[in-house]
């Protein structure tokens, strides 16, 4: 019996054995979803994203037709790129503004959510030129990132620090109160200083800058043009979207926008000659009655965080001439 | 039977062992790499892996995507969010993992309703409606934006290709394929069709895997050790079942193997009829040895007249008893019995000589010559035991030699006394050898030698043996010279050997005792010139019995 026992133990070990053949499958086992988010977008892609803007813009700066921009062009940059197009085939060889592909600087968005903002500071598009700031917009899944507007940031300008792309940067509502000024509200207090000028509430918030001063240095001229002969009118409002705004390293942030300047001068028994550039635009180079002017301004801030008593920085800018009409 | 079935099945499963281990490690030898499908539900072009489900298996994988005649396959690769995102409410399948080793388990998802109306309003401001189909550099702009805008109108899953999502992409008509090094965080696979009918398309996930054969060395290893264990347990059986059927066979001849000597002549039945003649051997007497009797007269004396155990047997019942100890050395030859012959026969000689002392004989001495006899001649030992045996054993021999010897008794005091009368009665002539004449001698041994040429015939067994034994016989050339001596010796080898001890009467009791095989226990075939010799002065031993015993 004591062998019997034995032997059918045996047995059975024996074929438990050979039953634990059949080895677990394999399960998976996925990160958990981290705390922090992670940048939407790898630097690859940011390469890739800006490499696939340049060939579009490439291929319709070269055959100036703004349909092929739709892909990847879209806001006020598609506006500017309008008006380009527009002037170039005027016969204005500069009038493209040149888009370099290389990044210097990328503010990567952390978000999970549409729409996603990427900033892309590019090396100088040449000698002694000053580098653009890039703003891309995706604003669905099924959407590309789509340049939105380009800043050049202006000479001496001080880009605030912003987190590495690897970490990347927060994307900021147009109402985040974390800033000393809301994003909205910086375009909407800018447009009243630029109205406003002294009179503006708003006019120390904002630190002295480069457009503001083209700006009105433009009115004076048409105004000088126009004398005693017609009226001038200038109208600014926040335009195309936006603003986008991200966080910057000290708990500011870099709001970028639209500023839509109206010029509107009515002519009394006089006609204007007008320079090239809005010539181009209008098609012709005296007006008899009146003129209308349309500027679109990407503007950058520099918004420092709530609390803060320093100033609204513009840091980069670009002015042009998108639509002129006239008689 | 219980034991060999187990043993049976403690081979069988060892083989089996060994069979299933090597074929797991060959027939069943797991393959490569591993390979899983899976196939998005009907009616759906999207399909999606959790995350986690690229890596479960290894960090490399490649996956492989097919879809029917003409569908465009697209292979894309993101973060699981982005994945979701740009799937948003189509419908699609989720692969949720591996529902065995060749399909991957899948989870179906519904489209929503609100997909539509929420993708329209997104757009904005500009023609979005191209965008997604053109796909950046895509070759034909304005082509592909038209059939983008039917696309996205007919089908709920525009091709995803090209989106800035997705870090790695493949597509192909038909078949794609994308290889993919596992990273940190959560990503996820989308595999779409996409063309006017666009079916579901089915995925293929690869990865490699690093083979191994954990079975191979325990189910040898183990499978032997049983089957060893079986063959093992078989054998033992086997020669347990044929030692026993071995022992059944040879019982009766084994048994006298393993049983004491000394038990022997006793244990054995056919002595008994035997053991009976020492009332036989007076009535046979005359009958038995004519020529000893004629030769004993002299010798035996007053001894001699109850010289009845001289012949203590009838012929028949000699050669009865021949034959059986023929029977007996043959079983003990095939027994292998005989080598403890031997050795008391050296012995048996050396205690002889000291016949001159009655009783004297050192029981150790005798021990071996009783056991030889006994062995020889269980008769003899029958009824006594150890030394009482000798006493007996010897007992028998002594009559018959003293009654030959009767030369000798005038050199010891008491077959002095005795052989005068017999002597005188019987043979007038010869009693005056008795001092040291070897006259008697010859008499005496002639009947010895002539029963032994003569009567060969009737006696063959005994006096076979006896010729056998060559030198036992007088009439071997080597007993010539000493039986002479021997013969005349009693007066005056004997002498030498044992002072005061005369064992003249050797002759003729010598062939006496070997004519009763006494001798023969002795010495053994091989030895007998060495024993012979020696075994002389027993029969003075036995003269002294005579005198004492009978």
């Amino acid at each position: 019996m004591n062998r019997l026992a034995r032997t059918s133990a045996g047995a059975v070990a024996a074929c438990a054995l050979l039953a634990a053949c059949s080895a677990p499958l394999p399960v998976p086992e996925p990160d958990a979803v981290p705390a922090a988010l992670p940048p939407a977008v790898s630097t690859t892609q940011v390469e890739d994203v800006l490499g696939e803007v340049s060939a579009v813009l490439a291929e319709a700066d070269a055959a100036t037709q703004l349909e092929l921009l739709t892909p990847r062009v879209t806001g006020p940059a598609m506006t500017v790129r309008n008006a380009e197009y527009v002037l170039t085939q005027a016969g204005d060889t500069t009038a493209i503004t040149p888009v370099p592909a290389a990044a210097q600087t990328v503010i990567a968005p952390t978000t999970d959510a549409w729409p996603r903002t990427l900033m892309v500071v590019t090396e100088p598009p040449a000698d002694l030129q000053p580098p653009l700031l890039l703003t891309f917009v995706q604003n669905s899944p099924r959407e590309q990132y789509q340049l939105w507007s380009w800043s050049r940031l202006f000479p001496g300008a001080q880009m605030p620090a912003t987190a590495q792309p690897e970490v990347g940067s927060a994307l900021l509502p147009v109402d985040a109160d974390t800033l000393a000024v809301p994003p909205a509200d910086v375009l909407a207090r800018y447009a009243d200083v630029l109205t406003n000028g002294a009179a503006s509430p708003h006019v120390a918030e904002f630190a002295e800058d480069p457009l503001t001063t083209g700006i009105r240095s433009t009115r004076e001229a048409y105004g000088g043009l126009v004398g005693e002969n017609g009226t001038l009118a200038e109208t600014y409002q926040p335009t195309g979207g936006g603003p986008y705004a991200v966080q910057t390293a000290d708990g500011g942030a870099i709001v970028v926008g639209a500023i839509q300047t109206v010029t509107t001068i009515t002519l009394a028994d006089s006609t204007l000659k007008i320079g090239d550039q809005t010539a181009g635009l209008l098609g012709k180079d005296t007006v008899a009655s009146n003129l209308g002017i349309t500027w679109i301004s990407m503007v950058a801030f520099a918004v420092p965080p709530a609390g803060s008593t320093e100033p609204i920085r513009m840091i980069g800018a670009e002015h042009s001439r998108v639509q002129v009409t006239g008689e | 039977m219980l034991q060999r079935a187990l043993a049976s099945l403690l081979c069988l499963l060892g083989a089996a062992a060994i069979g299933l281990g090597f074929a797991s490690a060959t027939l069943w030898r797991a393959s490569d790499t591993l390979e899983a499908s899976a196939t998005a539900a009907d009616g759906s072009t999207l399909l999606m892996t959790d995350p986690g489900v690229l890596d479960m298996a290894a960090d490399e994988v490649t996956v492989r995507a097919s879809a029917g005649s003409g569908d465009t396959v697209v292979l894309a690769l993101g973060r699981t969010a982005d994945v979701e995102a740009w799937i948003g409410t189509d419908a699609h399948t989720r692969v949720t993992g591996l529902a065995d080793l060749r399909t991957l388990s899948t989870d179906d998802v519904a489209a929503t309703a609100p997909e539509a109306t929420e993708e329209t309003p997104a757009e904005g401001e500009v023609p979005a409606e191209g965008e997604a189909p053109v796909e950046g550099e895509a070759p034909a702009e304005g082509e592909a934006a038209t059939t983008g805008d039917d696309a996205a109108a007919a089908t709920p899953a525009p091709n995803p290709s090209g989106s800035d999502l997705w870090l790695v992409e493949a597509s192909g008509d038909g078949e794609a394929e994308l290889e993919w090094q596992a990273q940190d965080g959560r990503w996820s696979l989308l595999v779409a069709t996409t063309g006017e009918s666009a079916g579901a398309p089915t995925v293929t996930l690869v990865w490699p895997q690093v083979v191994t054969t954990p079975w191979l060395v325990p189910g040898v290893a183990g499978g032997a050790a049983l089957l060893l264990a079986g063959l093992v347990w078989w054998a033992v059986l086997l020669l347990r079942s044929r030692r026993a059927g071995h022992a059944g066979r040879t019982r009766d001849d084994a048994r006298p193997v393993s049983v004491p000597l000394g038990a022997q002549g006793v244990a054995v039945p056919t002595t008994a009829p035997v053991s009976a003649p020492s009332l036989g051997w007076a009535n046979d007497t005359p009958t038995v040895a004519p020529g000893t009797a004629t030769t004993s007269l002299p010798a035996p004396g007053g001894v001699g007249t109850t010289a009845d155990p001289a012949v203590p047997m009838t012929r028949r019942q000699l050669r009865e008893l021949d034959q059986q100890r023929e029977r007996d050395r043959h079983r003990r030859r095939d027994s292998g019995a005989v080598p403890q012959v031997p050795a008391p026969g050296s012995p048996s000689s050396a205690p002889a000589p000291a016949p001159g002392v009655p009783a004297p004989v050192p029981a150790e001495h005798v021990a071996p010559e009783q056991a030889a006899v006994r062995a020889r001649f269980p008769l003899a030992v029958q009824g006594p035991g150890a030394s009482p045996a000798v006493a007996a054993g010897t007992a028998p021999a002594a009559p018959s030699g003293a009654a030959p010897t009767a030369p000798s008794a005038p050199m010891s005091g008491p077959g002095r006394q005795g052989v005068p009368a017999p002597g005188l009665r019987s043979t007038p002539g010869v009693p005056a050898g008795p001092v040291v004449q070897p006259v008697p001698v010859p008499t005496s041994q002639a009947p010895v030698t002539t029963p032994d040429a003569e009567p060969q015939d009737r006696r063959g067994g005994l006096l076979g043996r006896l010729r056998r034994r060559g030198p036992a016989t007088p009439v071997s050339e080597p007993d010539v010279e000493r039986t002479p001596a021997a013969a005349s010796a009693p007066a005056v080898v004997a002498p030498d050997t044992v002072p005061g001890r005369p064992g003249a009467p050797a002759p003729s009791a010598d062939a006496w005792r070997r004519a009763w095989g006494f001798s023969g226990v002795a010495t053994p075939p091989g030895e007998e010139p060495a024993g012979w010799t020696p075994v002389e002065p027993e029969e003075n031993a036995g003269g002294r019995h005579d005198g004492g015993a009978r």
